[in-house]
């Protein structure tokens, strides 16, 4: 991925974090954006090796986007890869959720990955081409009985994503979904519990190849997905679930 | 690239034919050790002798159990066993429901569908001991069939599902074998110029299906290869189960 440039939003911890470290590895430069300016330091190392620079943002606030775009070309030139990974989810029964809580899902999953899009593609079409990775969700395809408004934002994400890749293949712009499952990020171990191993242990069996997911696992599609290898791969929602979705 | 399957030994089924061959040679470019599998024996030696000594042939009819027992003991006597099977090998004859005989409709399922699951069974006893990768052919068409093609794209849906209940038997029961399908849209290779229909030319027909393809170009089989390397690969470890769409947005 030498002298390729990405922008990866939510990027200081879980699959975020994971995917810039391994396309740093192979030689990209990354703009790493995340809302905790205190995580920043997770990334540091990259960010000290000249391989990345930290942007806080907001990525459900329009504005956020220029100041992204601007500080990218200005550090490395050019933008080859967007992979909108920043999202949210909450989970409550249907009447104890509140508009708010559904204006938050749709902007934190919907929004942001729409935002992202809009703002790269004039440089991806200048550019001759992109790839754009939309980090979904398996619950955005199979409801589950819970986390309606996190579904019902992550399905509409993978209809966003469908139909830019439908738009983008003139531009030799390329728009795929990545479809983790249970995957053992921060999120997961912050609601893991007192006893966070055992959680991840209990969970395994739920899963056809009987284990959690890592975030790398996610990361090493994504950037497969980014690379030159996969550029007659455009519009798919890869499932990478260690079975799940074939339950 | 650093090669991402060194001391891995694959075979790939139909190994011979257009995107058998370049899905070997680009597992033999990562490391692999290679067996090219085929009905036409002689092609899968030709095949074999240009990729060089990391590669042998075995006569292959993807239908038969016995022709299985026999390629994969000679595969087991050269190189120990077998840790990723690629079933490529297919069977496309165009007719609508009206022309279609009934066997033609045999003949489909019979390749496509017999040949994926006795390869599926004996992949699976095979590498069940210290685990590997099964990835099947599938195609677009069998995600939505089509007016020409009810024995293709039946034939092809059946080795998604088939993809599913095998990558989750294994998961139950504890093999480390991942199986994914993989669906190309149409690849440029011989098996698409038999589906030039009568009277119309290669560019002609190429021009139109190329028109089903947002991303302009009809796929290539390097662009298959490419999913197949990554998906044998540790790079793939939490996919199982899964449809690997290749098809230049054609099924969006």
């Amino acid at each position: 991925m030498r002298g390729k440039v990405a922008i990866i939003t939510g990027g200081t911890a879980g699959i975020g974090r994971a995917t810039a470290e391994l396309m740093v590895e192979r030689g990209a430069k990354v703009v790493i954006t995340g809302r905790d300016m205190a995580r920043a330091k997770n990334i540091q190392p990259m960010v000290d090796a000249g391989a990345a620079i930290f942007i806080q943002q907001d990525t459900t606030v329009e504005a956020t986007w220029s100041t992204v775009i601007a500080a990218t070309l200005e550090s490395f030139g050019r933008i080859d890869i967007l992979v909108n990974n920043a999202g949210r989810i909450i989970v409550k029964p249907l009447d104890q959720l509140s508009h708010e809580d559904m204006k938050i899902m749709v902007a934190a999953n919907l929004d942001s990955t729409f935002l992202g899009m809009r703002s790269v593609w004039p440089h991806m079409v200048a550019q001759g081409g992109g790839a754009i990775i939309n980090v979904s969700a398996l619950m955005g395809e199979r409801t589950v009985g819970i986390g309606l408004a996190y579904s019902a934002a992550k399905g509409a994400q993978q209809a966003l994503s469908k139909t830019a890749a439908l738009e983008g293949a003139a531009n030799n712009i390329r728009v795929n979904s990545v479809l983790p499952g249970l995957i053992w990020s921060d999120g997961w171990q912050r609601m893991a519990g007192p006893e966070p191993d055992k959680t991840k242990a209990n969970l395994g069996p739920t899963i056809p190849i009987k284990r959690v997911g890592e975030p790398g696992e996610i990361a090493r599609a994504i950037a497969f997905l980014a690379s030159d290898e996969a550029r007659y791969i455009t519009g798919i929602e890869l499932a990478i679930d260690g079975g799940k979705s074939a339950t | 690239m650093t090669q991402r399957l060194t001391h891995k030994v694959a075979l790939v089924t139909g190994g011979a034919g257009g995107l058998g061959q370049a899905i070997c040679a680009r597992l033999a470019a990562e490391g692999a050790r290679v067996v090219v599998a085929d009905i036409d024996h002689t092609k899968a030696q030709q095949v074999a002798a240009n990729i060089g000594s990391g590669a042998m042939a075995v006569a292959l009819d993807v239908t038969l159990e016995n022709s299985w027992r026999d390629g994969l003991l000679a595969v087991t006597a050269k190189w120990g066993g077998l840790d990723i099977l690629v079933n490529n090998a297919g069977y496309l004859k165009p007719a609508t429901i009206e022309d279609a005989t009934l066997h033609d409709w045999q003949t489909t399922q019979r390749i496509n569908g017999d040949g994926v699951f006795l390869g599926c069974k004996f992949g699976v006893a095979a590498m069940k001991a210290k685990g590997g990768v099964i990835l099947n052919l599938s195609s677009t068409m069998g995600l939505r069939g089509t007016a020409k093609h009810p024995a293709y794209s039946a034939s092809k849906a059946a080795v998604r599902l088939l993809t599913q209940s095998v990558a989750k038997h294994c998961g139950e029961q504890g093999y480390k074998i991942r199986v994914v399908a993989i669906l190309p849209g149409a690849v440029e290779t011989d098996m698409l110029r038999q589906n030039i229909p009568k009277g119309m030319t290669e560019e002609a027909y190429f021009k139109q299906v190329r028109a089903h393809h947002p991303i302009g170009r009809l796929g290539q089989p390097s662009d298959i290869a490419n999913a197949v390397a990554f998906l044998a690969s540790d790079q793939a470890s939490f996919i199982t189960g899964s449809d690997f769409i290749v098809d230049g947005g054609s099924s969006v």
